[in-house]
């Protein structure tokens, strides 16, 4: 197949910038550009709509942006603001996504928000005042100078601002009275003077130091934020804050997890992303870093802190080739054809398209780049920042020089990886210490490549499998060997032989290089079930002996007992990235107590020091189990480095369901006196044992390790890193074992003494807790109120809140009937027989609670927790709540709920008196602000209590209906019923239309029966309630399944009628469209066939299918339509082209006819204008000649209606017109040399009159046509004509002597005797002088009375009379 | 620290990526490794007006702010204008907790990089006896997270 080349179908882009500043992109000058060169891929555009919809919904919200370096944070930053505040800027006008600008363009611009965006790179560090608060204070102040100056000096933001605002406008006398002594003793002068001299921001400094406005001040996060929203909402009429931090991994990196500062700044993001706007303060809060979250922060629910927004992550890993190629290149017109083509040819020749599910939309976001590309490119650049290698935007910058590369474009073929090795910005980053060694191996590889033994032109395909390998080897991680097989090498370095095919050259030139010892490896493995072989590069390094400088380091950390007991602590908290693979390959997924570590206090440079870890204890965390009872109970795990008498006491929290103590070294007391501290019998103590000497020898290799790789950090001194790292990849998994042996060798300790082996409970890291807690809570709760064997899985608090749904809800979630099946029965609140029907009869739990109630007016529900959440019953506080509800439901007894907390019923209305009743509940919905509703709340007694006949009938209508138990359900069914009959009646007359319409289009008529059917159908959606319904169905159908039979008649119409304008425009399009190829007219032919009428409505369920096949025949249609419609076009256009260099040549033919004095011109001539302009009109060009659009509604271009059938016909009349302009030119070229004309030019041009006449002189003589239009202009036309209409004059003299002579003296009686006389003298005088100059002159005479007469002409050149 | 050698080697990359970096050495040594490299030298102390000083720490640490601002704002650059500013009397932006940010923010970009000039050193002054030198002081404080991305020096 022959293709179009690329540089015929994309346009490269000016060089794209990749460093974008926050603060410059949301300039006014930047927003239109930046908001333009953002792609909104699917993912970006969910990203978006997620945060849009918060604001135009005016909820606020705090949303985390991670990605890794250079991944488009700030660009996604960027174009979100610019939408948000640059609207009089027009920036939705070049959204370049049409989903996102139809649904927010216009709800945006209705919201009003104040914008406060930073980056926090650069920012120096202070170590009095390195407080997040500070930054956003004085970034707010920015913020309001740059948006609303006008609110510069209304707005307080510091504590001196506000400490001065709160002298003038609110202390007291008597405050005022202090501040006075204040300044009079500090300054020596009234606070008024001190205002006066030093201003009022000093003035607020000093009174914020005199400490007299503390706690008028705002100083709690919360109420600072929520005052400066108040008065910038309220002062500048704002709706709402946008708040957006760039680069806060930065700050990150400064302030380490356990620190003051670090917790400070949770405070402050959980305070904007949460506390606020669950205060109805709409805050939005994007935070963009490349670091986590802190997982307090986390949640990722709506509502939660901060919602995750990953950009690039591996999920939407296609952005990234689609965000590169959109930021490199243009396409041209009609590029979807050529790329198809492409596309279509490698779905055919090679796998990588099926193989990869790369669709035509994709392939086309990234032409010309073949998608291995990207993949190759990404993995390089995903590991810049532990490398300082390539970044993710260096990816955009080799597209887009490898784009530059001339050759490329004008080549057939896709762009491979191996020609972005090339680009400048690939070079840089091979040069890079990392890649440095193997890169010269290539390039020594490459330089040995005219040895081997292949035709000369298969080396330049050996050098793009070589870098192609190279490449893909250098992108696997350290820790991963794979390689291509001789197909996908073929696919990443596009070979092409038309003799052998593709796989097979590859295999021809692999062999050849395996062979010729060039660095590439073939070996065996196994994919999906064959064996196959694969080739990879092979990167050597050398190697050194390292070991002299390992064993002194060793011997130093054996004598260090103190460091060593310092890194075993250290190393119980490991976490996953701290251990080696080779221990994750063991089973271990971090230190022995790794999901309990502390928080740590080292700084970052501590820790890049190797500083120890700093942990503060006792740490507390969250465990549950569900060993016992098949109910998760949850607990906790306290972590120290000593034993406390707190650790013993009761648990008294009914969340809390046991406490494991875990000691991370032997205690100082005895195992007795640690057991009779324990005051509750679901606590158990974990004791090591001494450590032994195999520990400390592991806890020394490590030590000298680490302190090796500290040592030998010079690039030169890569293998004794590497040695270190292996003795250190040794230590750690060794010293993991050890871990658990001294812990087995410890003691697990508990009130009455159940005697837990703890070589049982250590014998590995997974479910310890869950078992540990798991053997307390099984003796502790031997009593349970429910029937835990009845519980089909593992109960959760989660459940719980399902099980609600499920129970209470009149049209439960799927989830909430699962649940219902799963749980009901065991909770006792349904029957074994109808496990989803609520029915608590035998609920031994309701029992209790009824005693606990029973002779109480009031019962608070923390009471029946407290009281239920203990042993022996093993409820959790979840259920002791869902107990409470089944009690509401089976009626008597009311929950009041806590008031104000905003709980609404799920149909948006407040709950009656605050009070949860047996009608009330199912509307309820149990969520976090049902959660908060139920603190505080109290049960009180209660003050307050045949459809299924017609359910046969109804269910013909709607299958979902069910039975009514209750007057409430007996209501709610019939409301459902009329409902149904409510869209029954509208529907039916559409149905009806449109099949009578349908029938008209497809050639069919409506089958009486349907009219009829429809008919009383109408009827029957007229009725007001279930009774009328069913005797109007009951009248028309006397029997059920005659009922059903025809209303199955309706539903098959009403499908029809669903597809009923899809098929008219199939059926349009089918009998409009041409015969553009055989194939495809006669399958045309046989699909308008399969689309009749009678039998769509017959079986409707084939509609689908027909639209199917159209859709495929539609496909190949447009293809083939738009590719002869290009071709008849281009034709046309290289015949307009012709016709343009002719109309240059018939302007000049037709000013040299206007010539009159030339004589007439050539006949054949006279029409060569409307031959023209004819042909002008036939050679038009469409304007969508290089893609028609056809892809619609139009089978042919709606620009020209081109039909194959339609030739380019002008070819024969454009070269009659050359020819005749040719004659007609070459005529008047004769005329122009003509002796006697030629003379008159030739002395006029002598003269120098006439500008152009001697260039047009020059043109006659050559008879050269094609200047002839470049002179021959208007002016030079009326010159030469005048030239030559003046040469036919003569001047002659007549002198009135002789002829005075001759009349004589004239008397009265002679007057017209006289006149005659002169008459015809003067006659005569004219006849002589025409004798005298021929017959073709005109003469023109001048009377004269003496002999000094002189010629008009003479006098002309300075002569006279 | 990387050498003199490795920041020539930098100097001549087409394009940069958020680089503020600082070079511990002479400004001649510096002058030398831009050999070729179209650059301008800025010294912080020409924001400031002899006659017109600020009153005291927070005015200073303003108008260093403002002042650098529009500075680097009017510094035109472009794929065809590559230009590397040479920063000088860089302890300013410690002394008055500026840190780089402006740098980042109006400056640095795919065309534009800077150069923090920390002449040195230090530690060879004279200082009397009651004086102690910290002379990492200002490098800590550049080489702390997120300030400057690379350290190169005269002297490895």
């Amino acid at each position: 197949m022959k293709f179009r080349e690329l540089g015929k179908i994309i346009s490269v882009k000016s060089e794209p910038q990749t460093t974008p500043s926050l603060q410059q992109v949301i300039t006014r000058g930047k927003a239109r550009e930046t908001v333009r060169d953002y792609l909104f891929t699917p993912s970006l555009r969910a990203h978006f709509k997620r945060v849009l919809e918060c604001i135009v919904h005016r909820t606020g919200q705090g949303f985390w942006v991670q990605a890794e370096y250079g991944a488009g944070k700030t660009h996604f930053l960027g174009t979100l603001l610019d939408l948000l505040i640059w609207g009089e800027e027009k920036v939705w006008d070049v959204v370049g996504d049409a989903e996102i600008k139809s649904e927010y363009s216009a709800p945006v611009s209705k919201v009003r928000m104040f914008p406060v965006a930073f980056s926090l790179r650069g920012m120096g560090e202070s170590s009095e005042s390195d407080s997040l608060m500070r930054v956003f204070e004085e970034q707010i102040k920015e913020s309001i100078r740059e948006f609303a100056p006008e609110l510069e000096e209304q707005v307080k933001v510091t504590s001196a601002e506000l400490a001065a605002r709160w002298y003038l406008e609110e202390a007291t006398e008597d405050e005022k009275a202090g501040v006075t002594n204040f300044f009079r003793r500090e300054h020596k002068c009234t606070p008024e003077e001190y205002r006066s001299q030093s201003g009022l921001k000093k003035f607020g400094q000093e009174l914020v130091r005199s400490k007299l406005p503390e706690g008028r001040l705002r100083g709690k996060y919360k109420e600072r934020f929520a005052f400066i929203y108040e008065q910038i909402a309220t002062l500048g009429g704002y709706d709402g804050m946008v708040f957006v931090v760039d680069e806060f991994r930065s700050w990150q990196d400064r302030h380490v997890e356990g620190t003051a500062a670090y917790a400070e700044d949770e405070e402050i993001l959980e305070t904007l992303a949460f506390v606020l706007p669950s205060q109805h303060l709409n805050i939005i809060t994007l935070i963009a870093s490349q670091g986590d979250m802190p997982q307090k922060l986390s949640g990722g629910g709506e509502g939660d802190r901060f919602i995750p927004l990953y950009l690039l992550a591996d999920k939407n890993k296609g952005d990234f080739g689609e965000i590169v190629v959109f930021r490199c290149r243009d396409l041209a017109k009609g590029a979807a054809t050529d790329i198809k083509d492409y596309y279509d040819y490698c779905r055919k020749e090679y796998r990588f398209i099926r193989q990869g599910n790369i669709s035509l939309d994709y392939f086309t976001a990234i032409f010309p780049f073949q998608p291995r590309c990207f993949d190759i490119l990404r993995r390089i650049t995903q590991s810049d920042e532990q490398n300082n290698l390539p970044t993710i935007r260096s990816g955009l910058r080799m597209a887009w020089e490898t784009l530059g590369n001339q050759s490329l474009l004008k080549g057939h073929r896709l762009l491979t990886i191996s020609d972005l090795i090339r680009t400048a910005e690939m070079q840089k980053g091979l040069s890079h210490e990392t890649y440095r060694d193997s890169y010269q191996n290539l390039c020594g590889a490459l330089e040995q490549l005219p040895q081997l033994d292949v035709a000369p032109e298969e080396r330049e395909q050996a050098q793009r499998i070589l870098e192609a390998l190279y490449l893909w080897s250098i992108s696997l991680p350290d820790n991963l060997r794979d390689g291509l097989t001789a197909q996908e090498v073929a696919e990443a370095a596009w070979l092409t032989d038309d003799a052998v095919g593709s796989t097979a050259q590859a295999e021809h030139l692999l062999e050849q290089l395996v062979q010729g010892g060039f660095p590439v490896r073939s070996e065996k493995r196994t994919r999906e079930g064959k064996e196959v072989t694969v080739f990879s590069y092979e990167i050597s390094a050398t190697r050194e002996s390292p070991v002299k400088y390992f064993a002194p380091l060793k011997k130093k950390a054996k004598e260090d007992i103190k460091r060593q007991d310092t890194k075993w602590i250290e190393g119980l908290f490991w976490q996953l990235a701290d251990l080696t693979k080779e221990a994750t390959e063991e089973g271990f997924t971090g230190g022995l107590f790794s999901d309990f570590r502390p928080p740590d206090a080292r700084s970052t440079r501590d820790v890049q020091d190797g500083k120890p870890a700093v942990f503060s204890f006792p740490h507390r965390a969250g465990a549950s189990t569900r060993r016992v009872n098949k109910t998760a109970y949850s607990g906790e795990v306290v972590v120290s480095d000593r034993w406390r008498e707190e650790f013993g006491k009761e648990i008294e929290n009914p969340d809390q369901h046991f406490r494991l103590v875990y000691l991370t070294d032997q205690p100082t007391v005895d195992d007795a006196k640690i057991t009779a501290d324990l005051q509750d019998p679901r606590i158990a103590v974990c004791r090591p044992e001494t450590l032994s000497e195999d520990t400390r020898e592991a806890l020394a290799d490590l030590l000298a390790a680490e302190q090796m790789k500290r040592n030998c950090s010079a690039p030169s001194q890569s293998t004794l890193r590497e040695y270190a790292e292996e003795k250190r990849r040794a230590a750690v998994k060794t010293l993991l074992k050890c871990q658990q042996d001294e812990y087995r060798r410890g003691k697990v300790l508990t009130q009455k003494g159940y005697g837990i082996p703890s070589t049982e409970i250590f014998r590995s890291t997974k479910g310890r807790e869950e078992d540990l807690a798991g053997r307390l809570l099984e003796k502790a709760y031997d009593t349970p109120l429910f029937s835990s064997k009845d519980l089909k899985k593992e109960f959760t608090d989660a459940d719980t809140k399902k099980l609600f749904s499920g129970l209470f809800h009149k049209e439960p979630a799927n989830a909430g009937k699962d649940a219902a099946r799963n749980f009901a029965v065991g909770l006792e609140l349904a029957t074994k027989s109808h496990p989803t029907d609520f029915n608590p009869a035998s609920s031994q739990a309701l029992a209790k609670v009824r005693e606990q109630v029973t002779g109480r007016a009031d019962l608070p529900l923390s009471d029946l927790k407290a009281a239920l959440c203990r042993p022996p019953y093993g409820l959790t506080e979840s259920m002791v709540t869902l107990y409470v509800f089944a009690l509401i439901k089976s009626g008597g007894f009311e929950l009041v709920l806590n008031p104000n907390t905003g709980f609404t019923l799920v149909n948006g209305k407040a709950l009656p008196g605050d009070r949860l009743t047996a009608h009330t509940l199912p509307l309820c919905e149990w969520n976090a602000k049902l959660d908060r509703a139920l603190l505080g709340s109290r049960l009180v007694a209660s003050v307050h209590k045949g459809w299924n006949e017609v359910l046969p009938y109804a269910r013909i209508l709607d299958a979902d209906l069910k039975p009514a138990n209750t007057p409430d359900e007996e209501q709610a069914r019939n409301d459902s019923l009329l409902t149904t009959l409510a869209k029954l009646n509208v529907e039916n007359p559409g149905v009806e239309k449109s099949m009578a319409d349908l029938a008209a289009v497809l050639g069919g008529a409506v089958p009486q029966q349907l009219k009829e059917v429809c008919a009383r159908l109408r009827g029957l959606a007229a009725a007001g309630s279930y009774q009328e319904f069913d005797a109007a169905a009951r009248e028309s159908w006397a029997e059920k399944e005659a009922f059903a039979a025809a209303y199955e008649q309706y539903d098959k119409a009403r499908r029809l009628r669903d597809r009923a304008f899809h098929l008219s425009q199939i059926i349009g399009y089918l009998r409009k469209a041409c015969d553009v190829d055989n194939a495809i007219e006669i399958d045309r032919l046989a699909l308008l066939e399969t689309l009749k009428f009678e039998s769509l409505l017959n079986n409707p369920s084939v509609i689908g299918a027909r639209e199917r096949t159209f859709d495929d025949w539609k496909a190949r249609y447009v293809q083939a339509y738009r590719k002869s419609h290009r071709a008849y076009y281009e034709v046309i256009a290289e015949l307009a082209a012709k016709l343009e260099t002719l109309r240059p040549k018939v302007q000049a033919l037709l000013r040299m006819n206007s010539i009159v004095e030339l004589g007439p011109p050539l006949a054949v001539t006279r029409g060569v204008e409307a031959e023209l302009k004819a042909l002008s009109n036939a050679l038009w060009v469409c304007p969508d000649s290089t893609a028609a659009d056809v892809a619609g509604k139009d089978p042919l271009c709606p620009k020209c209606q081109w039909r194959p059938n339609q030739k380019p016909s002008a070819e024969d009349a454009l070269s009659r017109l050359t020819t005749v302009v040719s004659q007609g030119l070459a005529d008047r070229f004769q005329r122009f040399k003509d002796a006697s004309i030629a003379a008159i030019l030739k002395k006029a041009t002598t003269e120098g009159k006439g500008s152009g006449l001697q260039e047009l002189l020059d043109i006659i003589q050559l008879a050269d046509a094609d200047r002839l239009a470049g002179v021959l202009n208007d002016d030079l036309i009326a010159f030469l004509r005048k030239v030559l209409y003046d040469e036919n004059l003569v001047d002659e003299q007549v002198f009135l002597g002789p002829i005075l002579q001759q009349i004589g003296p004239i008397e009265e009686t002679r007057v017209e005797d006289a006149i005659a006389t002169f008459t015809k003298l003067l006659t005569k005088a004219i006849k002589d002088a025409k004798a005298k100059h021929g017959p073709g002159k005109r003469v023109r005479v001048f009377l004269r009375s003496d002999d000094s007469w002189i010629s008009p002409l003479d006098q002309q050149k300075g002569g006279g009379t | 620290m990387k050498t003199a050698a490795d920041l020539a080697a930098l100097f001549r990359q087409r394009t940069w990526d958020k680089d503020v970096v600082l070079w511990v050495g002479s400004e001649r040594a510096l002058i030398e490794a831009l050999s070729g490299v179209s650059h301008t030298v800025f010294d912080l102390l020409d924001l400031f007006d002899e006659g017109h000083l600020p009153m005291d720490d927070e005015e200073t640490r303003a108008q260093l702010i403002n002042g650098l601002r529009r500075t680097l704002r009017t510094i035109e650059t472009s794929p065809e204008r590559r230009t590397v500013l040479v920063v000088k009397s860089i302890g300013l932006l410690a002394r008055y907790r500026t840190g780089v940010k402006e740098f980042y923010d109006w400056f640095c970009g795919d065309f534009a990089m800077v150069v923090l000039v920390l002449e040195g050193p230090m530690e060879d002054c004279l200082w009397p006896d009651d004086v102690i030198c910290d002379s990492d002081r200002l490098i800590d404080y550049f080489q702390a997270p997120a300030v400057v991305k690379q350290v190169f020096g005269e002297r490895e």
